[in-house]
């Protein structure tokens, strides 16, 4: 039952976790703008040479002759990863000093999937968009940003729910959409604030969550893929680390062979920091709008070639992949991310309408306010909800 | 917009809820990874920005 201390401990808690993650939340919100449509700011950046025309049937180029000439190319670096495009048959070969470079250290070339030429023009000129989600993702902070930000986005998503909850003692004696354009600013913006909050209260609420899912799905991933790989390397204890690679085609191809409608997303080559010393990780996806979002590994022995499947992935982490173009709004095309902008334009005007009412205040008059109308209405809610 | 009484929670809540439903059915829709649940998808992501402009824009009228 909402009784008038109670609707008072929901206010308080409304205004103090917003305050808290405001900020926090305005730079997610504004650095998620461009984010939204990061394919096309890259694409508009990068100027990517055209590529051969796409034909699925068309044979792929040696993916280890790609190998070899990124070698030749830095020949002080190793090959860490190779991605394969998600719009264009294009392949990128990811080299780095050492397993654990940082971001700054990592050289990428790019290969036609089809003909397997070097694409000398298409060296990333920009990294507006790698610096803008490394902002969006852990503020420059690492692993204590991260964790901020998922602190902040919990804050956020509890000042939902408490303004949810508020709403209503609120709104009793105003219709839904109500905007008193005739009175002071104070109120408009307290209109302004009610109504595009309780609206955009839902899409809010899933982009928040999803945040925090996000931002959980790293330590947790690392986790379980550190227990895989741990079961998988048991058999090879005591056994010296491989000298050659075998060759990557084969694994491909084999991973293709055990993997049928799925496609190749990106491969880890051996190392010690992530993935197995003694394997090719390939990581495969599927080909439908939900399935593309599911990840899935397998190891392939750099010595014989031999296949180890990677357990499934468990069922919180699949529903983080899930849930992941929840939180982005990239699954339905430019329209939709349209309407992601702007719904996130949305929130940042209930996040700064929301600082101006609490630095506007006058000697808490909202809460004095709030007083009058719970203690005044207390017995009325009760009746409403008993 | 002032009401001369005091509203029920059912009342106060309605519209906000409906709305949330829509959101929550597009947000639903997205998962089926089909042509039609995408679009369906954006159309029940407009209605809150729909609902929001027409407010604003009837509350203008009303106060002008």
């Amino acid at each position: 039952v909402l009784t008038a201390r109670t609707v008072r401990i929901w206010y308080r808690t409304h205004k103090w976790t917003s305050l808290v993650c405001t900020i926090f939340l305005l730079v997610s919100c504004i650095t998620g703008l461009p984010l939204i449509f990061g394919d096309e700011i890259n694409h508009l950046l990068d100027h990517q040479p055209a590529t051969a025309a796409a034909d699925v049937n068309a044979p792929v180029a040696s993916l280890d002759r790609m190998v070899a000439t990124s070698s030749q190319r830095y020949p002080g670096l190793k090959v860490l990863f190779m991605a394969w495009d998600e719009h264009d048959p294009r392949v990128s070969v990811n080299l780095v000093p050492h397993s654990g470079a940082k971001p700054g250290q990592v050289r990428t070339l790019r290969f036609d999937t089809y003909t397997g030429n070097l694409q000398e023009g298409s060296k990333r000129k920009s990294h507006f968009i790698d610096r803008v989600t490394r902002v969006h993702t852990e503020l420059f902070a690492g692993a204590f940003g991260q964790v901020v930000l998922g602190i902040m986005a919990v804050l956020f998503v509890i000042a939902l729910v408490s303004g949810f909850v508020v709403y209503g003692p609120f709104m009793r004696k105003l219709n839904f959409g109500t905007y008193r354009a005739n009175r002071a600013p104070r109120v408009k913006w307290f209109d302004l604030h009610n109504l595009l909050g309780i609206v955009t209260l839902c899409w809010a609420l899933v982009v928040g969550l999803t945040g925090v899912m996000n931002l959980l799905q790293d330590p947790l991933f690392d986790l379980w893929q550190s227990r895989e790989i741990h079961r998988v390397l048991a058999p090879y204890k005591g056994k010296p680390l491989p000298t050659h690679l075998g060759s990557l085609d084969d694994a491909v191809q084999t991973v293709r062979e055990a993997f049928p409608n799925t496609q190749i997303a990106f491969v880890v080559f051996p190392n010690d920091v992530f993935g197995s010393p003694r394997h090719y990780q390939i990581w495969t996806k599927g080909t439908t709008t939900l399935t593309s979002r599911m990840l899935t590994s397998a190891l392939i022995d750099v010595e014989s070639g031999q296949l180890t499947p990677m357990g499934r992935l468990p069922w919180y982490l699949r529903v983080v992949e899930i849930s992941r173009p929840l939180h982005f709004g990239d699954y339905g095309g430019l329209p939709l991310k349209i309407l992601w902008a702007l719904l996130d334009v949305t929130l940042i005007v209930v996040l700064v309408s929301g600082a101006y009412l609490w630095l506007s205040r006058r000697k808490t008059q909202l809460e004095e306010e709030l007083d009058v109308l719970v203690e005044s209405e207390t017995e009325k809610i009760r009746v409403a909800l008993e | 917009m002032n009401s001369p009484t005091a509203l029920s929670l059912s009342q106060i809540y309605r519209w906000p809820l409906l709305v949330g439903l829509v959101i929550a059915a597009g947000l639903g829709a997205a998962l089926s990874g089909n042509e039609a649940g995408r679009f369906f998808s954006c159309l029940a992501l407009g209605v809150p920005l729909v609902v929001i402009v027409a407010c604003l824009i009837l509350a203008l009228r009303k106060w002008r």
